[in-house]
């Protein structure tokens, strides 16, 4: 292989550590290398990729959920939710930590975004969790890892993405996406109690709600909790596309802010657009970026040499999956899950295809290593987002995190393993 | 002058959300034709994915303005050794060069485009296209701000230290 062949994935790599934003390193690779090899392409090519993929309707879908869950913080839905994970896990030991971890598995059916999720519950349940004297290292710890819940249940932006780059149905990942979801919120859970019995963390309520407490609860977070399954519905009856979907989101929620909760009100408009724009922008320009590196990739037809080689050498699924799994944790460690998603995906879904394994099962997997990438050391995002939010160094949440990052890793060990976890509800949902 | 410079500023923020709400409503009023009046509207994609790159353009300034980029900063930000400042100017450089020349390529990009018109608007494509050459235009501008900031923050910590 010539050295100007893989010239822009040294760079790329350089680029990264040296401080450039993700984007621009997909950029000024993908620039250099028709820049200056003899590919009798011209440079604004790159453009023209760059600006295509934000031509997609498809991708409007991240815009739209990113906005609908904009919407639902100042409708008053997040409160809701935080009370309705209080009344069901409130009387388990751990307290607040586990409210904490149900209230994340709940916001992933409204936000889909891991930042937002962590942002949101250390404002709201961090304080709440060092009032009950728990320390402020293990409350930033319990927010960031179940946090990697979020993207996992419907409608996260990491399902959409796989669903348009690998070719399979949006809905079908998003249903896919439950159980894997609820069996890390369950592992957490676990964590969490362990720990609060050694360091004797408490309860936040004496003995269970009662089943009235717990409908009338359910009442008053009804509105929040029928989305996801509205989504669902929506997709899989063929009632809406995925980013039409992503649209009524928006508009349901702007309905039961302003008429139901009466929360959101219309000067709230300007900041919740803002919000968006800005949490879109900032995922899109990687996309786009992304695109644009990929151009370059398939010119040098390293997704076909790449295959090809996996063949050669990996002839088990098993074997093949466990290589993908170490291989995604560790550059998960480094590099930003949606440009290593975009840039991945076309890469890996050949050889996965050709050793049979199921494409939602695998774009789980993906986004399941992408979202434990974003805990792990030294570059896990969360860590950053929950300590710049708590005023603490990221090197304290992160002893803290191991043993839950532990069982994140466990988690994805058994969604590897057992198919059925994944592809039981889309079986299921989808039975034709 | 000066509320003209500062609206001029703030044009990314405005641009990106109006074109945002524009997006929305467009796809929420498909979807409404389809149901209630049994008729989709062919425009309606058009102007939704023509308003996204708007959004994503000029949002992508607004971010840059914020410092909102991803990226793996920590081994620079953390570090206040010479080696490091003199690293975030260098990046600075090649960031300014970069968008720079992203200009050119994108408006090249876009004037190219007139003669193609989009299949249900009509209109040129330029209108498009041209959203990435003014994002750019925004995102080479702030980093320029930002690159002299940095430069006069590594020559008067120089000026101290050789006072030192």
């Amino acid at each position: 292989m010539e050295i100007m062949a893989i010239l822009p994935i040294i760079m790329l790599f350089i680029l990264f550590f040296t401080g450039f934003p993700v984007a621009w390193a997909l950029l000024i690779s993908a620039l250099v290398y028709f820049v200056f090899a003899d590919t009798g392409m011209p440079p604004d090519l790159v453009c023209q990729r760059l600006i295509v993929a934000a031509e997609s309707f498809p991708l409007l879908a991240v815009p739209f959920f990113i906005t609908a869950g904009s919407v639902m913080n100042y409708a008053g839905i997040s409160k809701r939710l935080m009370e309705m994970a209080e009344v069901i896990s409130g009387h388990i030991i751990g307290g607040f930590a586990q409210v904490n971890i149900v209230l994340s598995t709940f916001m992933g059916g409204v936000s889909g975004s891991a930042n937002a999720d962590a942002a949101m519950v250390s404002k709201v349940v961090v304080p709440q969790m060092v009032e009950q004297g728990m320390t402020k290292s293990f409350s930033a710890a319990v927010t960031a890892t179940s946090a990697t819940i979020s993207p996992i249940i419907p409608p996260g932006i990491g399902l959409i993405l796989y669903a348009l780059l690998a070719d399979v149905s949006v809905g079908k990942m998003f249903v896919a996406g439950y159980f894997p979801g609820v069996l890390m919120c369950l592992a957490l859970m676990a964590i969490v109690g362990i720990i609060a019995q050694k360091r004797g963390y408490r309860a936040t309520r004496d003995k269970m709600a009662s089943f009235k407490e717990i409908t009338k609860q359910l009442f008053y977070s009804s509105w929040a909790l029928f989305l996801p399954f509205g989504i669902i519905l929506g997709l899989r009856f063929g009632m809406f596309t995925p980013t039409e979907a992503g649209a009524m989101c928006v508009l349901y929620s702007t309905i039961v802010g302003m008429f139901v909760y009466r929360k959101l009100k219309i000067h709230h408009f300007k900041a919740i657009l803002l919000e968006s724009v800005l949490g879109t922008s900032s995922i899109m320009i990687i996309i786009c970026a992304a695109n644009a590196f990929g151009y370059y990739l398939s010119w040098e037809r390293i997704p076909h040499d790449l295959s090809n080689a996996v063949v050669a050498h990996i002839h088990s699924p098993i074997l093949f999956l466990i290589t993908i799994n170490l291989l995604l944790l560790f550059l998960g460690m480094f590099l930003e899950g949606v440009a290593t998603l975009v840039i991945l995906v076309p890469l890996l879904i050949i050889p996965a295809e050709h050793l049979g394994i199921d494409l939602i099962h695998f774009g789980i997997i993906m986004v399941l290593n992408l979202t434990i990438g974003a805990v792990t050391p030294p570059f896990g995002i969360l860590f950053f987002t929950t300590s710049s939010i708590l005023e603490m160094r990221p090197f304290e949440i992160m002893r803290e995190a191991l043993p839950f990052i532990i069982a994140l890793i466990l988690c994805l060990a058994i969604v590897t393993f057992t198919p059925k976890i994944v592809l039981f509800l889309p079986e299921l949902i989808y039975w034709e | 002058m000066k509320r003209f410079l500062s609206m001029l500023n703030l044009l990314p923020e405005i641009i990106s959300c109006t074109s945002l709400s524009i997006t929305l409503m467009a796809v929420i009023l498909n979807v409404f034709m389809r149901y209630v009046f049994n008729n989709s509207l062919a425009e309606a994609e058009e102007i939704a994915t023509a308003s996204f790159c708007w959004v994503v353009f000029l949002g992508a300034a607004a971010c840059y303005k914020r410092g909102l980029h991803v990226g793996i900063d920590i081994l620079v930000s953390k570090s206040d050794s010479r080696f490091s400042r003199f690293l975030i100017l260098l990046t600075g450089f090649i960031l300014i060069v970069i968008n720079f020349y992203l200009i050119y390529l994108t408006g090249y990009f876009s004037i190219s485009a007139w003669v193609k018109p989009l299949s249900v608007l009509r209109i040129p494509y330029t209108f498009v296209d041209i959203s990435a050459t003014v994002g750019f235009m925004y995102m080479a501008f702030y980093a320029l701000k930002l690159f002299l900031e940095n430069l006069k923050r590594f020559i008067f910590h120089k000026a101290v230290a050789d006072r030192n």
